[in-house]
């Protein structure tokens, strides 16, 4: 339900996942003896030198410090987009006419009444609410965790025909889109569930 | 709506930290080491010039191995394979974590999209072999499209409660209106008594 950076993700490994190959593929044909003939002196005999003598020349240390501060950045700024972000909407503007007044709500607010009508439903014990889009075109995310003898159907056309309608009469237009994902609540064991008489 | 609100396959999460923490212990290295050669230096006119062998990392010693060194070809065999490994996660979808679900959207809802994830499936197919009678405990584990329940008994004979809990979990499953309802296999094992 949450944004994650799977598109990043992807695209950084694809990117580092070949760098990687490419250099491993290199080292493994010099060294197992199939550059000689495209590249002469690159053989498995040869020492290192060829390509560390880049290591002796000046500024070298350098260029590796500002290498090193651009990894850096990639690696710290590629770890904090990994954080799922829940990315609610920004606070609707309400009203119809801005010389009149203004009304805005924010969607976490909106977000925690529905989950409060959610919670209400029969079978289901636990909710988690997100809206996004804007007051004309809101989208509302929802997470519910349903009981696990809940009859699941009768659970969804509630949420759809109830909890959606209720927020979509106080949001004053109709949802977007709608995304509703079913967990099970979970019960540790049988003795939880059952009463001994 | 073209996009999906519910992310079906895996974000990758757990492979771009790995490789985020590798780029920054390179970082690390690499500035240290740069670090080394400008100090080592001693003059600040010989500082911006500094070659990074002047570290005193040993980049030196580099110089007398070889191509064809064992060391050389293991460290060339690790990068392609881990960097094939990354790329294949890249590339591929993954696994699916939701199983789709049908459902009429009301005249109030524009675009409706309902799911279970797949861990839900074996809760529900947990919970439905846990009431039948004999069934001691019970596991489950589910993909998007099938289900397999393990279960244990004291029972000597397993066929039977074999066949009654995969009726009542396929039952319970039918009573769901799924894309496509999961397929369910079940094993049994005696348990000790």
């Amino acid at each position: 339900m949450r944004r994650t950076a799977a598109g990043a993700n992807r695209t950084g490994l694809i990117i580092v996942g070949l760098l990687a190959l490419l250099i491993g593929l290199a080292v493994l044909a010099i060294g197992l003896g199939f550059a000689a003939s495209i590249l002469p002196g690159w053989e498995p005999g040869a020492d290192l030198g060829l390509a560390t003598s880049v290591l002796a020349l000046p500024y070298s240390a350098l260029v590796a410090i500002i290498a090193a501060v651009i990894l850096a950045v990639i690696g710290l700024r590629w770890l904090s987009v990994q954080i799922p972000r829940k990315d609610f909407a920004k606070p609707f503007r309400m009203q119809v006419d801005a010389r009149k007044g203004l009304t805005t709500v924010t969607a976490e607010v909106i977000a925690e009444a529905v989950a409060d009508d959610l919670e209400s439903t029969d079978g289901v014990s636990d909710a988690q609410v997100i809206l996004r889009g804007t007051a004309r075109s809101p989208e509302l995310l929802i997470h519910i965790d349903a009981d696990e003898r809940a009859d699941i159907d009768a659970v969804v056309a509630e949420v759809a025909d109830r909890v959606a309608g209720n927020a979509a009469l106080a949001l004053g237009a109709p949802l977007n889109a709608v995304a509703l994902e079913v967990g099970i609540a979970r019960t540790r064991s049988r003795r939880q569930r059952s009463v001994t008489l | 709506m073209s996009t999906r609100l519910l992310r079906r396959r895996p974000a990758r999460i757990g492979s771009a930290v790995v490789i985020a923490i590798i780029l920054l212990l390179l970082a690390v290295a690499l500035g240290w080491a740069g670090i080394a050669a400008v100090a080592a230096s001693g003059s600040s006119a010989g500082a911006v010039t500094a070659p990074l062998t002047d570290s005193g990392a040993g980049l030196d010693s580099l110089d007398h191995v070889h191509w064809g060194s064992a060391a050389v070809i293991a460290v060339g065999a690790i990068l392609a394979v881990l960097g094939l490994i990354a790329v294949i996660l890249g590339v591929s979808p993954g696994a699916r974590r939701i199983t789709s679900m049908q459902a009429a959207a009301p005249d109030h809802i524009g675009d409706l999209e309902v799911a279970v994830p797949t861990s839900a499936l074996s809760h529900l197919a947990a919970a439905a072999a846990d009431g039948v009678d004999g069934v001691e405990g019970v596991k489950a584990a589910s993909n998007a499209t099938s289900t397999i329940v393990t279960f244990s008994t004291p029972i000597r004979d397993t066929d039977p409660i074999r066949d009654e809990v995969e009726a009542v979990v396929r039952q319970r499953f039918d009573s769901i209106s799924f894309d496509r309802t999961p397929k369910v296999k079940v094993q049994a094992r005696r348990s000790k008594s």
